[in-house]
């Protein structure tokens, strides 16, 4: 049986090995031999070499993140009238680094956020894909909020937490959208 | 005569006579701007600005990019905007307190404003949350006597309903009242078109 795979899933990983697998309705017999092959398949050398490039602009764009974060480090140093505080920037970075591993973790790779700080020592990730907008605010007083908004079903939600408290289920649930 | 003098006074004073509803209108503190305007908001360009063109919620945020010559007591809390027909965004610069470099404007019209919905929860909607109003400018702050009569001061204005409420509005949670706020925001900062101050 041949496998075709669409161009515009390579971009990433997630989306790359889903293409490869045959869709649950036409699995079978032949489908599950299918998705044992590709699961073996994955272990190869090559198929590991072609997915480590596939993860590549998310490293590149991770350590963007880190270059904007040091640039706005050394702006809030030089500025005594800055409107947001080292510390805010040690917080964001640690969530952000606290919710990449976690993904890791689970061999998902979590898509590096857009970032922007507040005047009001506060700095925001926020992430968008189709329907599904996420942002987490965070605070230097240590407060992170996180909001989501459905642009489809207009559902919103919002939590807050710190890095002490954590993730909680419902948090990581929103988050793992924009992982693959 | 100079030639070219009476076209460009014909210009000026047929601009002028086209603002002319709007400036009556900027006359009256804490007025409804006009809905047919267009404001201009200047903020911070995010990370990823340069590559993707994207406005974050954060830089629709009340409190920031205020100018220093505000009357604060007496004004509701709002977020500071221009109405680009009495001022450009060189001149809303010039008033600002803290400046940053690259700056972004961020340009929307006060009718799509007004029409947001606020969704708190599933069961609630909020029609009307969001108004723009003429926010008078004084040269003193404190004894407002003197009006600012910096070219482009006329233009300043603001969006009110995007603070958060004390007390939180009747049967709504402290969470549901987040919400409401971090959901007007974000549909604001996706109807806003955007460019750099000196593109």
């Amino acid at each position: 049986m041949a496998t075709f795979v669409n161009p515009s899933t390579l971009h990433n990983k997630g989306s790359f090995i889903r293409e490869l697998r045959p869709s649950s309705h036409s699995a079978g017999l032949e489908g599950s031999e299918l998705n044992k092959k590709i699961e073996s398949s994955l272990h190869d050398e090559p198929i590991q070499r072609l997915l480590k490039n596939l993860e590549k602009p998310n490293e590149e764009r991770h350590l963007h993140l880190q270059n904007y974060l040091e640039s706005l480090r050394s702006e809030a140093r030089s500025n005594n009238e800055t409107e947001f505080t080292i510390k805010a920037l040690n917080i964001a970075w640690q969530v952000w680094n606290g919710l990449k591993d976690h993904f890791q973790q689970k061999g998902l790779c979590l898509e590096v956020p857009d970032a922007c700080p507040g005047s009001q020592d506060n700095f925001m990730y926020t992430w968008s894909k189709a329907e599904h907008y996420f942002e987490c605010e965070i605070f230097g007083n240590g407060e992170v909020e996180f909001f989501y908004r459905n642009r489809s079903t207009a559902e919103v939600w919002g939590e807050d937490t710190t890095l002490e408290q954590g993730f909680s289920t419902a948090i990581l649930e929103k988050t793992v959208i924009f992982a693959w | 005569m100079n030639k070219g003098f009476l076209p460009l006074f014909l210009k000026r004073l047929s601009s002028l006579l086209g603002s002319l509803p709007v400036r009556l209108s900027a006359r009256r503190n804490l007025n409804p701007v006009p809905k047919t305007c267009n404001i201009i908001r200047l903020a911070r360009p995010s990370k990823d600005y340069p590559e993707k063109r994207n406005v974050s919620a954060i830089q629709v945020d009340p409190l920031s990019f205020k100018p220093s010559t505000l009357d604060e007591a007496s004004t509701p809390p709002h977020l500071s905007v221009w109405v680009d027909d009495l001022t450009t965004p060189k001149q809303a610069y010039s008033f600002l307190d803290k400046k940053s470099s690259p700056t972004l404007v961020l340009r929307l019209k006060v009718e799509e404003v007004c029409k947001i919905v606020g969704i708190s929860s599933a069961e609630r909607k909020h029609l009307g949350m969001l108004k723009v109003i003429w926010v008078h400018l004084f040269s003193d702050p404190k004894t407002k006597k003197t009006r600012d009569l910096r070219l482009g001061a006329e233009g300043h204005s603001g969006i009110t309903g995007l603070e958060e409420k004390k007390p939180i509005p009747e049967g709504l949670t402290k969470q549901q009242e987040k919400n409401l706020r971090k959901d007007l925001r974000s549909k604001l900062a996706e109807l806003a078109s955007s460019e750099l101050l000196d593109e």
